[in-house]
């Protein structure tokens, strides 16, 4: 009979001590933001510019026991706009021979691929008991970056950039008697003259 | 006897399932399964010619909603507020909340928050100071005198980063989501010129410009 109450209490005891932890279990997760608010200085000269268009179609279905009760569908277009340029804070090297000024400039490059936000179209969107949410295609449109920049389209771009960079600069530093020849290099070191 | 095909049947029945369970998987059999389909086809529209110097960067980041708004208003109260009563700051919240309500997201009702990271470039339009900067040029005492460039924000540019761990995601349409940032980028770029971007692009190119036209073997650069 003692046993049994000595049990009894046991796994009362047992049954009060897992609802406290239970209960009073809480999770705490912190996670520390990386980003930094400031204004850096920069040199770029930016010359040329591509846009591209995406047409985007997401369906996603969840099934209630094989049925697709729940789903989400949208159709839109998006603009991405890529900018290239040559990196002034890398360096120039100026050179004078025969009354010419020769300057030297880093190659150029791309500095940013921006899927313009304001540019989005939507045609249509659907939602049945699923909502659609920011992720669902910030996430494509984030992620087709990469893909775009691995186009073949891209080289064209560079050599746009690298006529108007010369251009620009010749402009820029036209001055009388002074004639400049822009010449791109992968290794420029700053020089005063 | 029977206790004997029992043991065997039960063996059997787990023999079975364990080398079919990879298979019955595939079959996709699972009564609440996740499918999604994406298409996506990418053009090419088309090269733009830009002549533009970039002096300074700066990323910004918000929080909307709470960065758009002037303290932290009660919504249930200042809506139905006499407007004899408002004050100017309920004026500029009230004006926000129903630009927000008309793209569909209600702000008294909102039960999500989201960061939103801007990377704001400022700088020079070449386009425009390259049609006639040089103002005099006296070659003899090496002194240039140029036209003062007028720096100016050239571009905002959206990072388009998924949903922070731990926060919520926001449910939002990609038309609601083109909407809200059209409302909010005129308001970003007046927070981004309040911190200094102009000044400081302006400080850094003139320098830059300077630093030029010096090694050109102009000794003294005046801006007018």
């Amino acid at each position: 009979m003692k046993l049994k109450y000595l049990i009894a209490i046991v796994v009362f005891l047992f049954i009060l001590a897992t609802a406290f932890f239970i209960f009073t279990k809480y999770e705490t997760q912190q996670r520390q933001d990386k980003l930094f608010s400031k204004i850096e200085s920069i040199n770029q000269l930016i010359t040329a510019k591509q846009i591209y268009r995406d047409i985007i179609y997401l369906k996603e279905t969840k099934d209630i026991l094989w049925l697709p009760i729940k789903n989400k569908e949208f159709l839109i277009s998006v603009d991405y706009v890529i900018q290239a340029g040559i990196d002034l804070s890398k360096g120039y090297k100026i050179e004078n021979s025969k009354g010419i000024t020769t300057l030297t400039v880093p190659e150029v490059e791309i500095f940013s691929i921006d899927a313009d936000d304001s540019t989005i179209n939507e045609y249509y969107s659907k939602q049945r008991f699923y909502k659609l949410t920011k992720d669902d295609f910030i996430k494509i449109i984030a992620q087709n970056k990469e893909r775009i920049l691995k186009g073949s389209s891209i080289s064209s771009l560079l050599e746009l950039s690298r006529q108007n960079s010369r251009e620009t600069l010749k402009r820029l530093l036209k001055t009388p008697n002074t004639e400049t020849e822009i010449i791109f290099s992968n290794s420029v070191i700053r020089t005063k003259r | 006897m029977k206790k004997y095909i029992v043991i065997f049947f039960t063996l059997a029945l787990i023999v079975l399932a364990i080398v079919y369970l990879p298979y019955i998987k595939e079959l996709n059999i699972n009564p609440f399964q996740k499918k999604s389909i994406i298409e996506i086809s990418t053009e090419s529209i088309k090269n733009i010619d830009i002549a533009q110097y970039n002096s300074a960067l700066y990323t910004y980041k918000t929080i909307f909603p709470y960065d758009f708004t002037i303290g932290d208003p009660q919504w249930g109260s200042i809506l139905y507020k006499n407007s004899k009563f408002l004050t100017d700051e309920d004026k500029i919240n009230i004006s926000f909340y129903y630009q927000c309500k008309n793209i569909g997201v209600d702000l008294a009702k909102l039960n999500y928050f989201f960061t939103i990271t801007a990377k704001a470039v400022a700088g020079l339009n070449l386009k425009v100071y390259l049609q006639d900067p040089i103002i005099e040029s006296d070659v003899s005492n090496k002194i240039l005198t140029l036209k003062t460039p007028e720096f100016e924000i050239l571009n905002i540019e959206i990072i388009d980063s998924p949903t922070e761990e731990n926060y919520p995601d926001a449910e939002i349409t990609p038309g609601q989501w083109r909407d809200l940032i059209l409302i909010l980028l005129p308001l970003m770029e007046d927070q981004i010129k309040v911190r200094g971007i102009i000044e400081a692009a302006e400080e850094s190119g003139i320098s830059f410009i300077t630093t030029m036209f010096n090694s050109f073997g102009w000794d003294k650069i005046i801006f007018k």
